[in-house]
Parts: C-alpha cells; sequence; structure tokens
C-alpha cells in the first residue's frame, strides 16, 4: 500500500540542493496539528516545478497558527525553503477554488435561518475531538446500523441524496468514498467503515439506496449506505453542521465528509468539496495508524 | 464502442436490480459476455403446471404476452410485463437453455419446471426500450457536469425560506394551509422579518465577521430587498459584498458578483419599468423592443461594464455574452456598439418566416394587469358565445381575475361580483364542466414550486357567480400536497369527468367523480399513486382502445405513462412506450402535430441554465437535454422524432401551450420562458411554427411575440371572432420582485387560410366533451383529400385553453366531411355539407348540427380607435 508521508529531512536535503531561498504557493488538506513540534501534515496539490501531490509534515513561521488549524481544512500557504531551513507562512483556511464548486446558496441560507431563529451558530455541532453521540439508522440492505457498533474502527461519514443532479455536490462525495473503497480494500468492514446517509429520506428508501450503493459498486460490508425517520436523519445531520433545504424539487444543502476515530472521537469534519479522494484518503490513513499506534503504544 | 461498453454494464446492472426469482434462472457455469447469444427474452412464472398450461394456451389463441404476465405471472418482472431485459442465453440454465434452442423471435417456449415454479419464456423481437432509457439518464446526468446553472440573484431562495422558518408547525400547520388569508399574511411578513433579522445581524456582529461569512450576510440581504421588489437596496447590498471580496482578495466572490451585478443594472435599467404604454405593449419585446419604454441608460451603462469585466474574465461564458449582447440592444447600440469577438449577430435570433407581427394589445384590451406568475383559463363562462379569461397567480394575497369579454375588445374584471375576489393564490387552474350542468367550473392548483396549501374546486352557478365547493366535494380528504399540473378526464367512460392531480414529492392522486358532485380518492387502487417532483399531468387515449392514459412528467425523474386498464386501474408502461425522458421535464401535452389520427406526445426539459439556451441559439454543443418530440406509431409506441423535426433545441419554458396561428391545419407550439433568476428574464418567449408536420421554425422574431422576462400560462384562442386564434400569456416569476404585465398577442391573420370553430356538446358522454375526438377532411385545391384531427381538451399542461375546438382548414375547396367519436357513447356522427368559416354546436346523437356567423371585433376596440384618431389628426 502507498504511504506517502514523507519525513522532515528531505526538506533539509531539498534545501541544501538550492541556490537561493526559494518561494511557493502551495494549497492542501490538514491532516494533523503538532503543536509541540510546531508542524502540520499537510496532503498538498502538485508545487508546480518543485514536487508533486503528496503528504508532508510543514514547519510554521508562526506557531500561533496551529491553534487555529484543524484537521480536515483545506489550506493555502506559502512554502520557503532555504538553504539551511524550510518552513511555511501565509497559512490561511482557503474557502473555495470557484464559485460555481461552492454551495453558496447553503451558506446564505444558513445565516438567513440563523439571523431569523435569534441563535448563535449551531450548538448541537460537534467539535473536533468530541465524542460522536450514537445513533441508530437503517442500512441498504435494512439492517439496522449503530455508530457504536464500529468502535475499534475508523468510521467515515458523508451526506448524499440519491436523487442530487450535480456532479461536483453529492456524485464528488460518493466518488470519494468509492476511491476510499479502492485504497483501503483489504481493510473495509474490518478496520474502516464508510457511511452515506441520506438526506432524503423520504425518496432514499433502502432499495433506493441499494440501486444507488451498486452504481457505485459498494461492498456492502463496508460502506454502508444510511436512511431513517427525517427526525432522526435531522439529529444526525446536526451534529456535523450539515444543512439541507427543499429548493424547487431539488435540495439545497452543506457538504460535510467526517473523520470519526476508534474511540469513537471526531477527527475531522470536512466542509465542502475543496479537495481530493486522495487526501481524503491521506486523512483516513493517517488516522487509521495514529490510533494503532496509540492502541500499541498502551 | 465505450458507449456501447457502458450500455452493456448499465443493462446488467438493471437487469441485476429488480430480478427476484432471477438467481435461479443463472446456471452456476456463466460463459462470458457473448454479444451474439444476449437477446431479448420474456418471462412468465407460475405455482402450478396446470396454471402455466392455461397461459401458454392464450398466448398461443392470441392473447399478449405482456398483459398475461402483468395479471399471473410470480415473478418480479411481473410489473414491466414479464419483461426480463437482454439476456446472455449462455448464462441461463440448462433446462431454460434447452427450451430456447429453435424459438424464434416472436415465439415462445414450452412450460419449464423450475425451482420457483412453472415458467414460459418469450424471445422478443426486439429489446423493450428500457435500457435505453436508463442510459439516457445516465448521458443527461453526464452532461450536467459542466452545465452553468444561472446564478441567485433574485432572492426567491431566501424568500421562500423565510416563509418556510416562518411557518407553523404541527397540526396547526394544516389550518394555515386550508387558510389562504393567512397564508398571504406570511407571505407578506415573513420575508419583512427576514430583511430585519439580517440587518440586525450585521449591525451587531458584522465588525467581528470575517470577510467571507460578511460578504456572505450582504449578499442574503441583497437577495431578500431583490425579492420583495426594492432593487436599490438590492444593489447597494450587492456592491457591498462586492466590496469585501474584492478587499479580501476573494477572486472567485468578486467575479460572481461581477456577473450578478451586471444582471442587477441591466434589470433595475431596463427591466422593471412598470409605465406601459396604455394600448399597445411593445416594450420588451426580443429583439426588436428588448427594453422597457424608459430604459435608464446610466443603469444599463453599469450592466455593460460589468458584464464585459465578466466576459474578460471568463470570454467562453455565453451567459454573459448573451446578457452584454442583450444591454446594448436596450441601450439601443446593437449590433455595432458591441466589441466584435463577443458579437452575437442577428442572424442568430432572425425568422426564416414570417406569418405578420402579433401585436401585445392588452393595455388597450384592459388585461395588462401586473402580477406574478400564474395560470389562465381561456373559455366561455357565461354561455355568451364569447371566450373570457380567468387568471390566476401564485402570489397568495392575489385573487383570481375574471376577464369578461365584453363583445368590444375590452374584458371587464368581474371577480369580485363572481365571488371569485377571496380565491387567493394558485400557480395553475383549469377547466371543466364536471358536474354536466352546461357551465364551466374550475379547479385552483395552489402549492406548486413552493409548499402545500389547498386547492379549490369552484362550481359555476350558470348564473355568474361562482361557489367554493371544495369541502364538500372530497377533493381534501387525505393529506394537502404541492401541485400545479392536473388533469380532466373521464377515467371510466361514464359520463362523469374524473380529476387526476399531479403532485410534488408526494403520490400522484386520482379522484373518481361520482355523479354526484363528490369525488372518491382511488389511486392506490387505481395505481397511479407513484410518488415524483411532478410538473405536468396530460391525458389522451394514445392507443385507441377507447380509454383516456395519462402521462405525468416530472422533475429529475423518469416520466409516467399510465395505460388506463379500462377497469379503473393503469399500468404504468412509460419505458416500454418510449417516452420515460426527459430526465428534467416540465409542460408536456398529447398533440397530432403531423395530422395522422394519433395522439403524439410532447416534452419540455427544464434544466435551469442560461448558458445552455445561449448557446443552442448560438449552434454550439449543447450539454443539457432538449425538447422532446415523440411520434405515436400507433403500435403502444412512441418513436422520438426530436432531431427530425427541429425540436432538438433548448430552451427553458416553464409555461406552454400549442394553437394553429396561421390556420394550416398544423399546431404551433409556444413556449413561455424563465426561471426565478433574474438572468433568465433575458430569454424570450419562444413560438415554433408547424411545417405540415414536418419540422418547427422558430419565428420568435418576426411574430414580435418574443416577449423577455418570464412567460407562465399560456392559453391559445379567438377572443375576437375574427377566424384566428389569439395568444394570451401570464408574465412574471414567483416572488413581488418579479412582477410584469400580462400579455394579449393579437393575431394578425395574414395566412388567407380557412377554418372552422366547433363546439360538442355531450349528452351521454360529459357534456363538454372532453376527451370527443374530431377529424375534418378537406379537399384542397391540389384536388388531395387531408384530414385534420383534433382531441377535445384544454391542451398543454400550464396554461388552459378553450374546450371549443378551432380548427385551421389551409386553403380547401371545401370540408368533405366532418366526424366527431363520442368517448362514453361509443358513437360517431358524419357531417357532410359542412361550411366553412364559421361556428358549429354539436350536440352528441343529434343528426343535424347549429351554425353561426358571429361578428368579429377589433381587440382593444375603443382604445385603439382613438390612438387611430389622434395619429391622423396630428
Amino acid at each position: 500500500m502507498r504511504y506517502r508521508i514523507l519525513f522532515l529531512p528531505l526538506l533539509f536535503v531539498l534545501g541544501l540542493l538550492a541556490r537561493s531561498i526559494q518561494r511557493y504557493e502551495v494549497t492542501g488538506l490538514v491532516l494533523t496539528v503538532d503543536i509541540a513540534h510546531r508542524t502540520v501534515l499537510v496532503s498538498h496539490d502538485p508545487i508546480p516545478g518543485f514536487m508533486d501531490a503528496m503528504t508532508m509534515p510543514y514547519r510554521v513561521d508562526n506557531p500561533r497558527v496551529l491553534d487555529t488549524l484543524k484537521a480536515g481544512e483545506k489550506i493555502e500557504f506559502t512554502l520557503v525553503v532555504g538553504k539551511t531551513s524550510s518552513y511555511i507562512t501565509n497559512v490561511h483556511v482557503r474557502e473555495y477554488d470557484s464559485w460555481e464548486r461552492d454551495p453558496a446558496q447553503n451558506r446564505r441560507l444558513a445565516l438567513l435561518d440563523e439571523a431569523m431563529r435569534s441563535k448563535a451558530g449551531s450548538a448541537s455541532t460537534l467539535s473536533i475531538g468530541q465524542t460522536v453521540s450514537d445513533f441508530s439508522l437503517v442500512d441498504q440492505t435494512n439492517r439496522p446500523v449503530t455508530l457504536s457498533e464500529f468502535r475499534g474502527k475508523v468510521v467515515a461519514i458523508t451526506f448524499i441524496y440519491t436523487r442530487c443532479p450535480l456532479p461536483d455536490y453529492c456524485m464528488r462525495l460518493s466518488n470519494n468514498f468509492a476511491q476510499l473503497q479502492k485504497r483501503f480494500n483489504t481493510r473495509m468492514g474490518r478496520d474502516l467503515v464508510l457511511l452515506s446517509i441520506t438526506f432524503d429520506p423520504d425518496h432514499d428508501s433502502p432499495d433506493v439506496l441499494a440501486k444507488y450503493g451498486e452504481t457505485w459498486k459498494a461492498n456492502v460490508d463496508g460502506w454502508r449506505f444510511l436512511t431513517g425517520t427525517l427526525s432522526n436523519v435531522k439529529q444526525v445531520c446536526g451534529m456535523f453542521g450539515m444543512n439541507f433545504w427543499p429548493d424547487e424539487g431539488l435540495l439545497t444543502h452543506s457538504l460535510h465528509t467526517a473523520i470519526v476515530d476508534r474511540e469513537g472521537k471526531l477527527v475531522a469534519n470536512i466542509e465542502g468539496n475543496q479537495f481530493t479522494a486522495v487526501q481524503l484518503g491521506d486523512l483516513v490513513e493517517v488516522t487509521l495508524t495514529h490510533a494503532n499506534f496509540q492502541a500499541g503504544a498502551r | 464502442m465505450g458507449s456501447r461498453a457502458v450500455s452493456v454494464r448499465l443493462m446488467r446492472l438493471s437487469l441485476a436490480i429488480p430480478l427476484l426469482i432471477v438467481l435461479w434462472i443463472a446456471g452456476p457455469a456463466r460463459s462470458g459476455g457473448d454479444e451474439a447469444h444476449a437477446l431479448p427474452v420474456g418471462l412468465i412464472v407460475t405455482r402450478t403446471p396446470e396454471e402455466a398450461d392455461k397461459i401458454l394456451r392464450l398466448i398461443r389463441s392470441g392473447e399478449d404476452f405482456g398483459a398475461l404476465a402483468r395479471q399471473y405471472s410470480i415473478d418480479a418482472t411481473a410489473k414491466d410485463g414479464g419483461y426480463l431485459g437482454t439476456v446472455d442465453i449462455g448464462s441461463l440454465r440448462a433446462e431454460l437453455r434447452d427450451a430456447l434452442r429453435g424459438v424464434k423471435p416472436g415465439d415462445v417456449t414450452a412450460v419449464v419446471q423450475v425451482p420457483a415454479g412453472y415458467a414460459i419464456l418469450k424471445l422478443l423481437k426486439e429489446p423493450e426500450p428500457a435500457d435505453p432509457a436508463d442510459a439516457a439518464r445516465n448521458r443527461v446526468l453526464a452532461g450536467l457536469k459542466s452545465a452553468r446553472l444561472a446564478p441567485d440573484d433574485s432572492g426567491f431562495s431566501e424568500f421562500y425560506e423565510s416563509i418556510r422558518s416562518s411557518l407553523p408547525t404541527g397540526p396547526q400547520l394544516r389550518a394555515w394551509q386550508m387558510d389562504m388569508k393567512s397564508v398571504c399574511a406570511t407571505r407578506e411578513q415573513a420575508p419583512l422579518n427576514g430583511i430585519q433579522a439580517m440587518q440586525k445581524l450585521i449591525a451587531n456582529e458584522g465588525e467581528r465577521m470575517d470577510p467571507y461569512r460578511l460578504a456572505h450576510s450582504h449578499y442574503t440581504l441583497a437577495e431578500l430587498w431583490s425579492s420583495e421588489r426594492d432593487f436599490d437596496g438590492a444593489i447597494k447590498e450587492e456592491e457591498a459584498t462586492y466590496q469585501i471580496a474584492l478587499a479580501a482578495s476573494n477572486n472567485p466572490m468578486a467575479w460572481h458578483m461581477e456577473e450578478v451585478l451586471g444582471i442587477s443594472y441591466l434589470h433595475r435599467g431596463a427591466f422593471v419599468d412598470p409605465a406601459v404604454d396604455p394600448v399597445i405593449n411593445d416594450a420588451l419585446i426580443f429583439p426588436a423592443h428588448p427594453g422597457v419604454l424608459n430604459t435608464k441608460r446610466a443603469d444599463v451603462e453599469k450592466a455593460i461594464a460589468f458584464l464585459s469585466r465578466g466576459l474578460k474574465h471568463d470570454p467562453s461564458n455565453t451567459e454573459l455574452q448573451w446578457l452584454l449582447n442583450l444591454a446594448y440592444m436596450t441601450a439601443g447600440e446593437y449590433p455595432f456598439q458591441v466589441p466584435k469577438e463577443f458579437l452575437i449577430p442577428p442572424s442568430v435570433f432572425a425568422s426564416k418566416e414570417d406569418l405578420g407581427r402579433f401585436l401585445d394589445v392588452a393595455p388597450a384590451a384592459g388585461l395588462a394587469t401586473y402580477g406574478n406568475a400564474g395560470g389562465v383559463i381561456m373559455d366561455d363562462f357565461d354561455n355568451d358565445g364569447l371566450l373570457d379569461i380567468i387568471t390566476s397567480q401564485v402570489d397568495d394575497c392575489a385573487p383570481l381575475r375574471y376577464f369578461h369579454n365584453n363583445g368590444d375588445g375590452t374584458f371587464t374584471d368581474r371577480a369580485r361580483a363572481a365571488g371569485l375576489g377571496d380565491q387567493l393564490g394558485g400557480l395553475n387552474i383549469i377547466q371543466a364542466d364536471y358536474n354536466n350542468d352546461g357551465c364551466m367550473d374550475m379547479l385552483v392548483l395552489r402549492g406548486g414550486w413552493e409548499f402545500a396549501r389547498h386547492h379549490s374546486l369552484l362550481r359555476n352557478n350558470c348564473d355568474g357567480t361562482f361557489t367554493d365547493v371544495t369541502a364538500q366535494s372530497g377533493l381534501l380528504d387525505g393529506p394537502l400536497s404541492a401541485s400545479h399540473s392536473a388533469v380532466w378526464l373521464d377515467i371510466d367512460n361514464d359520463g362523469y369527468l374524473d380529476l387526476f392531480i399531479a403532485n410534488e414529492n408526494a403520490p400522484s392522486q386520482l379522484f373518481l367523480n361520482k355523479g354526484d358532485g363528490t369525488f372518491v380518492d382511488i389511486s392506490h387502487q387505481a395505481g397511479v399513486d407513484r410518488s415524483a417532483f411532478s410538473k405536468a399531468a396530460v391525458a389522451a387515449d394514445y392507443d385507441g382502445d377507447g380509454y383516456p392514459d395519462i402521462y405525468v412528467s416530472n422533475f429529475n425523474g423518469f416520466n409516467f405513462l399510465y395505460h388506463n386498464n379500462g377497469d379503473r386501474t393503469f399500468t404504468e408502461v412509460a419505458r416500454q412506450a418510449g417516452v420515460s425522458m426527459p430526465w428534467m421535464s416540465f409542460a408536456a401535452w398529447f398533440f397530432d402535430y403531423d395530422n395522422d389520427g394519433r395522439p403524439d406526445l410532447f416534452v419540455t426539459a427544464d434544466f435551469l441554465s442560461v448558458e445552455e439556451v445561449a448557446r443552442s441559439y448560438m449552434g454550439l454543443p449543447r450539454k443539457v437535454e432538449t425538447l422532446k418530440l415523440y411520434r405515436n406509431l400507433g403500435n403502444g409506441k412512441f418513436q422520438d422524432v426530436t432531431a427530425d423535426v427541429n425540436l432538438d433545441r433548448v430552451f427553458m419554458p416553464m409555461g406552454a401551450n400549442f394553437g394553429d396561428l396561421d390556420n394550416d391545419g398544423f399546431l404551433d407550439i409556444y413556449l413561455g420562458s424563465g426561471n426565478p433568476s433574474f438572468a433568465s428574464m433575458v430569454l424570450p418567449n419562444v413560438l415554433l411554427h408547424n411545417q405540415a408536420g414536418k419540422s418547427f421554425t422558430d419565428i420568435t422574431a418576426s411574430s414580435g411575440m418574443g416577449a423577455l422576462a418570464k412567460g407562465h400560462g399560456i392559453a391559445f384562442g379567438d377572443l375576437n371572432n375574427d377566424g384566428d386564434e389569439d395568444v394570451f400569456v401570464v408574465m412574471g416569476g414567483p416572488q413581488p420582485g418579479d412582477r410584469y404585465p400580462s400579455r394579449l398577442f393579437e393575431n394578425p391573420g395574414k395566412h388567407g387560410n380557412h377554418w372552422i370553430t366547433v363546439r360538442l356538446v355531450g349528452v351521454k358522454s360529459n357534456r363538454c366533451a372532453i376527451g370527443a375526438r374530431i377529424a375534418v377532411t378537406v379537399l384542397d385545391q391540389g384536388q388531395q383529400h387531408r384530414t385534420i384531427w383534433r382531441t377535445v381538451g384544454s391542451g398543454g399542461s400550464f396554461g388552459a385553453s378553450p374546450l371549443q375546438q378551432h380548427i385551421g382548414l389551409g386553403k380547401p375547396v371545401k370540408i368533405e366531411k366532418l366526424e366527431v367519436w363520442w368517448p362514453t357513447s361509443k358513437t360517431k356522427q358524419t357531417f357532410d355539407n359542412v361550411p366553412t368559416d364559421q361556428f358549429l354546436e354539436i350536440r352528441e346523437f343529434q343528426k343535424s348540427f347549429t351554425s353561426e356567423i358571429r361578428r368579429p371585433f377589433e381587440l382593444g376596440g375603443p382604445a385603439r380607435r382613438a390612438q387611430r384618431r389622434n395619429a391622423s389628426g396630428s
């Protein structure tokens, strides 16, 4: 299996090769934040003229920036490669790449709801590190599914509706999971579980989800498509800040992909669609490895 | 090759899903995909050998395999008429393989014992078109990948969300849905609450917000102002959003706001001024006069600047290009001032044919009332021989308007006197004489695209007034659903019109007319209670078996064709008939476009991309679905002839209808265009002229019927008894910021063709004769006979034309005969010596008809005469 984390010394080597200080604009997905070592592990996009897409830990120039960074955030930053050291600077969270791919209408409706209900933020949305409350839904083969039954495994959760016609929305999130299923083929169901939860439960019955799952060649043991009553589904959505509204026959919705570790704690809650399946896979891999490491250390 | 591999895979996939018993069919030794042995197969399975033998005898005596499968088979394929799909024969169990040996296409096997029972297989002559539907859907979804949606700028979503978040919950919801005054109050108050809330949010938290959130807050507020028709407020907030995005170097948002501001300035400058000429409304007609009467130059210049900026970032964006050309048009600088690289030349819009210019005489006629999206019925509600007009609006605060035809070219709103003044809202309305008393009643459909509110059945008391009989009619039994399409039809030919309502994300409803003024919901027993986001319900007896069938178009789903089994049940056969697409359907109707005596089917596709419409006009490759025309082949199947008749074009139709504008006997199409976004205001309504059933020609430009802004309910009818059909169209979008005056296009009648208008009166059949068929055979000047076919109905799914049938005849020497088929009595009348250019009334069973030459008059008469006097006096 491919594991693409390079280690810090390589950067120094790269730096030594460089004749003078080089600066590169980089985007990538945050995998872990290591405050003690002043580094952030990033699965980054290709850096033209310097290196391919890969996973690297980077030292930040200003350690305070690490306090605000979270796993699963898409960031952009400047990589400075000097003769003896390298670091990153100008780190900030990237909102989106292009307007069309951003669920902007959902952001406006969420703001309006918030303003009209005069509540400050959604209190029920989980923070990173919190334990995800247990929930019970039904999968595409009509089996009841509770989150707690996956304790000891890493769980990736995303939200879809099968009638979603926009390729950059649900289809993209489902495609990400299809890629995860491929990459972690041998660990599916045993070590890693994928949950695709519909937010259109009135339409997306288990049968409909089974059909949808087949189009993605989902292995029913490792990749479960979940439905339930509207109120149950809403409750689960609420934990992850997942919003949806009926909209002229379709649904306007936000996009969330969450990673839950072996202890049932929320590792990351990625909003949007501005990451690649490989980057999501790297995040899963880090979570799988990290948890293994902790378990071994105990 | 690649697409073939995909479709084969899809076929396998679609096979694998519905078949519960198929597992026993496949033997343990599967051979690979040898295409030569993949054949279309039908299947019937019974529990006992006796049953199987009986069915085999029935098949051999000529009974339909599919019907028997539906009735008797215990396999999951029963619902598909036993259709198993295209099956790799080599993969079947040995006994089935053996049984199929030597069987020719069209023949059946002997009875074969299998683990689940006793099977009969049929080798079909050709695959059912089920698999192509799946392939077509997947092509559509794949095509959407790069299609660009119209931007959000009209605030409809925010408007609607403010209302939705103010809805009562629990048992109070139904009471609210039943009380239109409460619904109106919410619709008026909630968006204002939303504006206040957003203002408060920005005032209290704006300074602490990050630029991204702050920009979105201003954008949200802009949308709400826009929805409430405060375009100054909207532009101010859009500019604020733009400046924040620029300051934060947020290019995607800044560029998006440039597009939005370009549209907003164009809208304020050239689209929203309500001043209308008091006689002829020549404003907002594409391409002749695209702007309003008093186009605001400064706004249009700003629009040009923003749109040009947008095109600099994205030169291939045809939506911006179309908007830019429109902006130059409204400034009077098209085509010469348009930068050459962005010019859409006039040849792109030019009509290849001219039937004369239709003038919008609505102001002179007293019909140019401002309003939102809505429905229209054109029919004679007081039996005075003149067509009246009733309009509705989606606005829950707007009452029905009942425009009585005064017979002098003017109309007077009698809604209040008729007891219709309290009937608020309704996106669509349809008429029928459901109680057979000789006076036209109507149904108001509410909730379309939004949320459920109750419908209203309004009984015509035959004295100029209407009574709301919804409560006692039985139509309110069960849950309330949102709808804007329904159809009256007599499903069991008992002489009483039944009602089919297509709902949004809820089961369709079929109400059986009990004949005593009440209805009973038989949706489930009848097998028509499928749930989808349905947009159209229309009916016709497409297979000529004497019972009307129902077609339902769905948005984001396959369409349904419910075949009437003649016993108050229906079977869904859209796939087998080949009519399940478009995937994103809207308006639909049956009409006999080629006069071969068989009802054909027209369905519009509605993907909300101005860019794709512009690309279609400009002849660039399209990514989304086109209109669809299905030709009825007469064997229960339809053929997609869209491309053959030049209808393979992308529009954004909403309301739509058909009629014969040049009296050549062939039915033309008029499409009302748009969607809630203001970007779509620049798309004209579209007139497509039927060329003898061979092709359709776009004559929008030459006809003057290219109304800009949003087109909804459309009706065709001869309002002034001059022998040609005029066209009424309700203009406007869903929210207060998108109101426009209705339009009445007067037919210039420059074709020199003849006509008759036939009003049928049923005696045993339903009195308003819905479903009765008329055939007029004429001898033309070339001594050729031809027959023109009509079926009584109100036409398309969004807008209701009169039930009296206006029939263009071309230039005949004479009418050879006129035939009428009546659905309940199953009788036929044949008349010779029928005069042309007259009104006929034909009663069921009567040997003769009555005819009448009605006095023609000029639409908008007095005002237009005054205008002429002034013109000649000056």
